[in-house]
């Protein structure tokens, strides 16, 4: 059976295709057509996935999206009900856009699939509409190594759930219980996203980022007027201090006298205060989720966990929870925001529609999330050639040792093998790599290649065979979406750091690894797995035998504002654009100094995020 | 333009009016005025569900 699952018209547009029950391919629009977030029909990452599989459109059992616009529309309806008076403004926004093109999502859908694949297809028989809470739980059960388990679901919002508690079994699912809009930890997190000044659905990472230069001063206040949470977790917001609701806002009048803060203009300064609110909302989240997730234990009895939806990418509090052993095992859905709903639509019909079996992979069935599209080497250095680069050809030993060698001369590096990962982030096939001894990486990295924000971290990758002798943590943790302590042996203290508050922590030597190393001693760590990701763990074994090392840093492939790149053509534009010296894809190696065409001015030419 | 002053005057003559009398009646459909504190503040499924099937072919 063929069916492709399609998450698009909110944000991160994307599309997967399962065959006989194996995720075969899925990729986010944003890579192709270039524009971060990107919402629209996800037609490039549709074709991608069937001619990556080479299954032709009128060979589909079933299209499947990953919501119901009908059902977001009624919650619309009923959040105006509930406002009116108030609300106008955005009553006619909604209104204008959902009777324009939303509300007639299957006739649309059914439109764009005739006009883009196969107009003789009467799309009209395989269309369906998954639930987006129940999309999220299935990508987060159906490829987990588990036969058995509890399954918590958090995001902003779908139709109308915020959140969902689900039990998986086999090849079923049964949600179980569930909060509603708008009573929301993702909207909540969103807030304190906007009142700090990024921008909602992508600067939720900074704010985590932003938490450990701060102290949770704000935590108490959080608790006692924003959110209400019972003994089991479950929560309900304060909402006459937010504006979501009725208004074109995140937060009102009545949030920022609460806090005493007017909000942070985009690209203003961050002050103390900020970062104050940063850790303050990042420690109750964390609190929320912990205890969500012990009610989850106890009501269930279930000894494993797996997460998706938006509020699982919060690494921080995923890498509390693993420490809590509140469960034995963790699983998370490397695409937890609503691309990988895409992923979801797919499984769960295929389980649970088509009641198809299911086989449980030992490791996991999302192959380390390598399932976008890949470049032979041949067509790589036909690309490489029309662009007029400089590049020499290597057998694959000698690209691993060369760009090893690159590493330990403190260079920065583009790496791009293989497929490329579906998912928010890079994980070693389309990434920046560079060595995590070096002290001033972090800054190199943050002000010369990705032209993003000086406090913003960045994470390792360390081979999973030697975790735990570098982190606080023997545990798998192949998608980043765990955080852990660097071990105590290697940290570094530096003299009175203890005396320092916020940013002025920033650029001090704290462990052997600085680059990868936060503030608060943390890093986002991705392990390293041979079976994969040979190329990738081979490169940091070769590392480990030139330095003794076996961390490195990895980055995405990308400057701020921009997709991270998917074509060797994107790969080299990026590199041409930074101060990004070694170049390899595939089997071939280019170094800046070599090259001949012009550098382009990289910076700028993306909306920032 | 004309469809925003044609919504304005639903908002106004109908979805307000509507509203006012939910109001009344305790329609609360995002539970903004439940008590105070509550053992739990899940819901059981399907309380917004309006369909049978979760893969339907409606959207």
């Amino acid at each position: 059976m063929r069916v492709l699952g399609i998450s698009a018209y909110y944000h991160d547009a994307a599309a997967a295709l399962v065959v006989d029950g194996q995720v075969a391919a899925a990729a986010q629009e944003e890579r192709f057509t270039r524009k971060k977030h990107d919402k629209s029909f996800p037609i490039h990452a549709v074709r991608f996935c069937l001619d990556h599989a080479g299954v032709r459109a009128n060979q589909l059992d079933a299209v499947v999206f990953y919501d119901k616009p009908y059902l977001k529309f009624q919650r619309l309806l009923q959040t105006h009900l509930a406002y009116a008076p108030r609300g106008l403004a955005t009553f006619l926004d909604a209104q204008t856009s959902w009777l324009s093109d939303k509300l007639f999502q299957r006739r649309e859908l059914q439109r764009l699939l005739s006009k883009h694949l196969d107009s003789s297809v009467q799309w009209d028989d395989k269309l369906y509409f998954s639930e987006h809470h129940l999309s999220h739980a299935a990508s987060a059960f159906f490829p987990s190594p588990f036969d058995e388990a509890a399954i918590l679901t958090m995001d902003g919002v779908g139709e109308w759930t915020t959140t969902s508690l689900a039990v998986g079994r086999g090849n079923s699912i049964d949600i179980i219980k569930e909060i509603h809009f708008p009573h929301s930890l993702g909207l909540l997190y969103a807030a304190f996203t906007a009142y700090t000044g990024f921008k909602v659905n992508s600067g939720e990472y900074k704010v985590m980022g932003l938490a450990p230069y701060g102290i949770p001063r704000f935590a108490d206040t959080i608790r006692k007027h924003l959110i209400e949470v019972a003994d089991d977790g479950s929560f309900r917001l304060d909402m006459s201090y937010f504006d979501y609701c009725a208004g074109r806002s995140m937060t009102n009048a009545k949030f920022h006298d609460l806090f005493g803060f007017a909000p942070r203009a985009s690209e203003s300064p961050l002050e103390q205060h900020h970062m104050d609110l940063a850790a303050s909302i990042q420690a109750v989240t964390e609190e929320v989720v912990l205890r969500l997730a012990s009610g989850v234990a106890s009501s269930t009895g279930q000894k494993n966990l797996c997460l998706a939806g938006g509020v699982a990418l919060n690494c921080v509090a995923n890498g509390e929870l693993l420490r809590a052993k509140t469960f034995d095992k963790l699983w998370i859905q490397p695409a937890a925001g609503d691309a990988g709903g895409a992923v979801g639509a797919a499984l769960g019909w295929y389980h649970l529609h088509a009641k198809q079996p299911r086989t449980v992979v030992a490791t996991d069935a999302m192959h380390g999330s390598y399932l976008g599209p890949e470049y032979s080497p041949n067509d790589v250095q036909r690309r490489l050639s029309a662009l007029g680069a400089i590049f020499t050809t290597h057998e694959v030993d000698e690209v691993i040792h060369k760009t090893a060698t690159a590493l330990a001369e403190s260079k920065a590096v583009g790496w791009f093998q293989g497929r490329m990962e579906f998912g928010p982030r890079a994980l070693g096939a389309r990434s920046i790599i560079a060595d995590a001894r070096s002290r001033d990486m972090q800054k190199v990295l943050n002000l010369k290649v990705k032209y993003r924000e000086s406090f913003r971290p960045f994470a390792p990758s360390v081979l999973r065979e030697d975790v735990s002798e570098w982190f606080d943590m023997d545990a798998d943790s192949p998608y980043m979406l765990l955080v852990a302590d660097v071990v105590a042996t290697r940290q570094i203290h530096p003299e009175g750091s203890d005396r320092l508050y916020g940013i002025e922590l920033l650029n001090q030597v704290r462990s052997e690894i600085p680059a990868v190393t936060h503030v608060d001693y943390s890093a986002r760590i991705q392990t390293v797995h041979r079976e994969t990701n040979p190329r990738y763990h081979a490169l940091i074994s070769e590392f480990k035998r030139l330095t003794g090392c076996p961390v490195i840093v990895n980055t995405s492939f990308n400057v701020r504002g921009e997709p991270i790149v998917e074509s060797p053509e994107d790969a080299f534009r990026c590199f041409m654009g930074t101060d990004i010296e070694v170049l390899v894809i595939e089997n071939c190696v280019l170094y800046k100094d070599e090259q001949t065409v012009e550098r382009q001015r990289y910076e700028g030419a993306f909306t920032l995020d | 333009m004309l469809a925003r002053i044609l919504l304005s005057v639903v908002f106004f003559l109908i979805v307000t009016p509507v509203a006012l009398v939910l109001k009344v009646i305790g329609f609360d459909p995002l539970a903004l005025r439940r008590p105070k504190s509550a053992a739990s503040f899940w819901s059981e499924r399907h309380i917004h569900q309006s369909q049978p099937t979760r893969f339907d072919k409606l959207s």
